[in-house]
């Protein structure tokens, strides 16, 4: 049991990492992305 | 700014990384591929060790790819029913491209083998593509241009035409086809991106559009939704193996995020047969990049076998082997790997060795560099190349609306 958990809480501390950097950037896109369309006066598609 | 980077222990300057991330976000936004053709070797001349480079792209890749599908999705582009069955294909196609190459490790000649093919494929693509846009752009003037998109390839009318079930109906990319076709296309792709231990959007992404058949804009978004998947193994299995510099790739990804936006955006904008015109010269560039890799391979020749022997025999190898290394497998992959981490010791080696050996070092790599510096060069010029074409796009299109509009007042 405790050999299971010794391997498993490194990858789940690596998959939430490597989820939450996704999750950031997902945001950091969108709101890039928003700028972008105002800047260049484009709405929607 | 400085940065450090604590796993690799190299300090790094944060605007490199965010123009390389922007950079390559712009490109794998509008072209539909992950861009390690174009990362690694970059990341290599910037001083990051070969070791990291290729895990600290993977997950910069996957947060990209997420970033760019969501918003061709937005677009119509990514036709999910195709992209979940290729990702069937594509998993065995790796197991089986993997596999071969092990198989070639013990015959002794993976490196060459793989070089070549890697150069086949990049020109003999690239070409294909470029006599494609000049066939098909023949005779057509600046003002009067009437080809926006190549139509459906001969082969890929075949290929829609084989009407062996189950067949699935392809809503976005507007066709049926046998799932058989896909998993065979997808498989045979993957097997390609395993042989040569890259991503593989740059053969996914014509396969898409000359074998399946889907129109551009559509095979560069579901080319990227593959991506995510792949990437996001990848990165994951990278960073268990202590080989994602998680900093450098957040950093990149701020670049690559923002890129992203801009390369998508520029879909909108840039005819499908332009992508592929750029997407031609971009394989030209990589297949270049190629050579000089090959190059730099030939004078590591020189003192490869000598070097091998030392590692073999160095105590601190034989340490490490016996522990971290024997995840690693083979012999072979183990002295691989223990060189790309222990680069200073390795320095130290060649410094006491002949001229010759310095020399074929120093030459080796000089065509590392170039390679990485061409790679670089091409990431920017192709990124200016794309965003302003948007924007020229973007302007045309606000005239065309200005004149619309004054039509319809009289």
């Amino acid at each position: 049991m405790a050999a299971i958990v010794s391997k498993l809480i490194p990858m789940l501390i690596t998959a939430t990492v490597l989820a939450l950097i996704m999750a950031l950037m997902m945001g950091i896109g969108w709101a890039s992305g928003k700028l972008i369309r105002k800047i260049f006066g484009i709405g929607g598609k | 700014m400085e940065i450090f980077l604590p796993i690799s222990g190299v300090e790094i300057m944060a605007w490199k990384l965010i123009l390389l991330g922007f950079t390559v976000g712009v490109i794998g936004g509008f072209f539909g591929v992950g861009g390690a053709f174009m990362v690694t070797p970059a990341l290599n001349v910037f001083g990051f060790p070969m070791a990291y480079a290729i895990g600290t792209d993977m997950a910069h890749i996957a947060g990209k790819s997420i970033v760019a599908t969501a918003k061709h999705r937005k677009y119509g582009n990514v036709d999910m029913r195709l992209g979940i069955i290729m990702i069937i294909g594509t998993a065995v196609g790796i197991e089986g491209g993997a596999m071969t190459i092990m198989w070639l490790e013990k015959v002794g000649s993976v490196d060459f083998v793989v070089r070549i093919t890697y150069m086949v494929l990049l020109f003999g693509l690239s070409s294909f593509m470029l006599y494609e846009y000049l066939k098909l752009t023949k005779g057509t003037t600046e003002k009067a241009k009437t080809v926006t998109d190549a139509g459906t390839s001969a082969l890929a009318l075949k290929m829609q035409k084989i009407k062996i079930p189950p067949m699935v109906n392809l809503r976005v990319s507007g066709f049926s086809i046998s799932v058989w076709i896909i998993l065979i296309v997808s498989a045979f792709t993957g097997f390609l991106a395993g042989f040569l231990g890259v991503g593989g959007g740059f053969i996914r992404m014509p396969s898409l559009m000359y074998v399946i058949g889907c129109p551009t804009r559509v095979a560069v978004g579901t080319d990227l939704f593959e991506i995510v998947i792949t990437g996001a193994y990848g990165a994951f299995s990278y960073a268990m193996k202590g080989r994602v510099e998680i900093i450098a790739a957040a950093v990149m990804l701020i670049g690559a995020a923002v890129g992203a936006q801009f390369g998508t955006l520029a879909t909108q904008y840039v005819k499908g047969l332009k992508i592929r015109l750029y997407f031609a010269v971009t394989m030209t560039l990589a297949g270049v990049s190629v050579v000089f890799k090959h190059l730099a391979g030939s004078y590591k020749g020189v003192y490869s076998s000598d070097l091998n022997a030392w590692v073999k025999a160095n105590p601190d190898f034989i340490q490490w082997a016996k522990t971290e290394g024997a995840s690693l497998g083979s012999a072979k992959m183990q002295v691989r790997d223990w060189i790309m981490m222990n680069k200073d010791a390795v320095k130290g080696w060649i410094a006491q060795q002949s001229d010759v050996i310095q020399q074929a070092k120093a030459m080796e790599k000089a065509w590392n560099d170039y390679s990485g510096y061409l790679m670089l060069g091409a990431a920017v010029g192709l990124s200016i190349l794309i965003i302003s074409k948007m924007v020229q796009g973007i302007r045309l299109e606000k005239r065309l609306a200005v004149q619309a509009k004054a039509t319809a007042g009289e």
